[in-house]
């Protein structure tokens, strides 16, 4: 009937206002809306981050070593060859089991985000980290050695290839 | 204590005796007039800042949204920021359009909306006027407004526009009729035009004691105010914007105000006329202060009803807007009228009135139901067979 209709519908929009109030009220300190509590599911965006994905693929950021702190890459080059957009430059120094990357550039206005470079490295030296705000407003986008160690340092992840968070 | 128990009142009688220590008794009358004129328009503007903040929020927060939130505490400086952003816009009057109408639309369309303010009663001896054709004169003024709507949809050259305006004053003309039958069965109850003998007369709330008759006119109320699921006028999914999609600017900005100036004048009215004005409960007796408050907190709800129906129900087919108030509310106001009429006539006594009147709006409720149920059925029947019957055909 029109009127048990129409009272229905009412029902149901005033359902989701006192919801609004109830179940999810506001900020939620990032972590993801459940969906059968209710409420307010906007994520605040510059306040309030959702998580990534385990496997998104950010900028690339270099991995430590867990017990010795140094880094792992060992400037083999083969992430050079991987990367279609040939956005890695690396130099190496030192002999045998003591060489290490001295030099690594890594130009993030060319990468794709493709991850071939961390699927190329043998040694666990890179990975893809969770960052997405990359926009800038110089051009000034080759990232250097150290940036991408503290970036490493940030997310505190030293093997790659897990499904990390 | 005797001063602040009624303060609103008694600082402007104690103006005006300190007006009239030095000036003509028409100069002292002409002061106050402009200042109550004035403090009636900042009540009408103030309420526009707060009531298109306020409809963006609640209707957000239907659709599990958080509305505007990103100036000041809940974002309520909102409406200052799109007032601002409208400033600066550049006025464009379109190529063709008949310049003198297209600017004069949006003044006449906001004074209408402005003067309802005048004759409402905001509490115990506070309002601009008490005319004792209050009622009468807040219909002829809400007609005004159509006049604007089509100069507005007319002058612009634009399609749309004139769509808009045709529809606007088809639905106006519609909807009049139920609105009007439905304050003459206020009338007759209290046998009074004037706002505040409205109000005085109600022992009890009407909404109470009429029911069908507020339905009524809450539904042409909506349907007045251009307000969805009647927003036909407007209707952005069909018609870009309807009658003002050729304005930009501040003529934008007077359109927009004078929806919500209206929105509040329309729920004042009801609020005089079913709700019981500033009584409540006895409470304006104790401490006449509250009336005003009252006035606008009970306006707030009803304004509150008109946003949740906005936000719950999709726009109605102009066909069906249109049977809707010929077909339905017009029959049903002057049935509703008709009886009333008797009630009151054969019926003495207030509180027995008020009874018997609420047991024969809730026989004519169910009675109205039955027969909406009835033809619900035989239509709903009809269009069965019609498909059967193709269906056979293949």
């Amino acid at each position: 009937m029109i009127i048990r209709g129409m009272l229905k519908g009412l029902s149901v929009t005033l359902k989701h206002f006192v919801q609004t109030y109830m179940g999810h009220t506001g900020i939620r300190d990032g972590e993801r809306p459940d969906p059968t509590l209710g409420g307010l599911f906007t994520v605040q965006y510059p306040e309030e981050k959702l998580p990534m994905q385990p496997r998104f693929r950010g900028a690339l950021m270099h991995l430590r070593d867990a017990e010795s702190g140094k880094l792992n890459c060992t400037a083999c080059g083969l992430c050079v060859r991987a990367c279609p957009q040939g956005c890695i430059e690396v130099e190496g120094k030192g002999k045998g089991k003591e060489r290490r990357a001295s030099t690594f550039t890594y130009t993030l206005s060319r990468c794709i985000f493709c991850r071939l470079c961390v699927e190329a490295c043998n040694f666990d030296a890179i990975e893809m980290s969770h960052e997405y705000e990359l926009a800038t407003y110089t051009k000034d986008t080759v990232w250097d050695l150290d940036k991408l160690l503290a970036l490493g340092d940030q997310y505190d992840v030293h093997e790659s290839g897990k499904d990390w968070n | 204590m005797e001063f602040l128990n009624n303060l609103f009142v008694n600082i402007g009688l104690w103006f005006s005796d300190w007006l009239a220590g030095f000036l003509p008794a028409w100069a002292t009358e002409l002061v106050v007039g402009l200042i109550i004129s004035i403090i009636l328009i900042i009540i009408g503007f103030v309420a526009v800042l707060i009531l298109t903040w306020g409809e963006r929020k609640v209707i957000g927060r239907v659709q599990d949204r958080i509305g505007p939130n990103r100036w000041g505490p809940y974002g309520i400086f909102q409406p200052i920021a799109d007032g601002i952003k409208m400033l600066t816009k550049e006025d464009i009057v379109p190529d063709g359009a008949d310049y003198w109408v297209h600017l004069l639309a949006p003044i006449i369309i906001i004074v209408p909306a402005l003067l309802i303010y005048a004759v409402l009663p905001f509490g115990d001896r506070l309002r601009g006027a008490d005319l004792n054709i209050g009622i009468l004169y807040i219909v002829a003024l809400s007609t005004i407004g159509t006049i604007a709507i089509l100069m507005a949809g007319w002058s612009s050259n634009n399609k749309y526009a004139l769509l808009g305006a045709f529809r606007a004053v088809a639905q106006l003309i519609a909807y009049e009729i139920p609105m009007v039958l439905s304050i003459i069965s206020v009338v007759l109850l209290t046998g009074s035009m004037s706002m505040v003998k409205i109000v005085e007369n109600q022992t009890v709330p009407y909404i109470i004691v009429m029911p069908i008759t507020f339905l009524v006119y809450m539904i042409a109320a909506a349907a007045e105010l251009y307000r969805a699921p009647f927003d036909m006028v407007e209707a952005d999914s069909e018609l870009v914007a309807g009658y003002f999609t050729e304005y930009s600017g501040m003529k934008f900005v007077m359109f927009f105000m004078a929806e919500y100036v209206n929105l509040l004048a329309m729920a004042g009215i009801i609020t005089s006329m079913f709700l019981g004005g500033w009584h409540f409960f006895g409470l304006e007796g104790l401490f006449p202060v509250l009336g005003p408050f009252i006035f606008f907190a009970k306006s707030g709800v009803v304004i509150l009803i008109f946003w949740w129906i906005r936000s719950t129900f999709p726009r109605i087919r102009i066909d069906h807007m249109l049977g809707l108030a010929w077909k339905f509310l017009v029959p049903l106001s002057l049935a509703n009228l008709m009886l009333v009429g008797l009630v009151d006539k054969l019926v003495d006594g207030d509180y027995l009135t008020s009874i018997v009147l609420l047991a024969v709006n809730l026989i004519e409720a169910a009675i109205v139901i039955a027969i909406l149920s009835l033809a619900g059925k035989k239509t709903r029947s009809k269009r069965l067979q019609r498909i059967t019957s193709r269906h056979k055909n293949y």
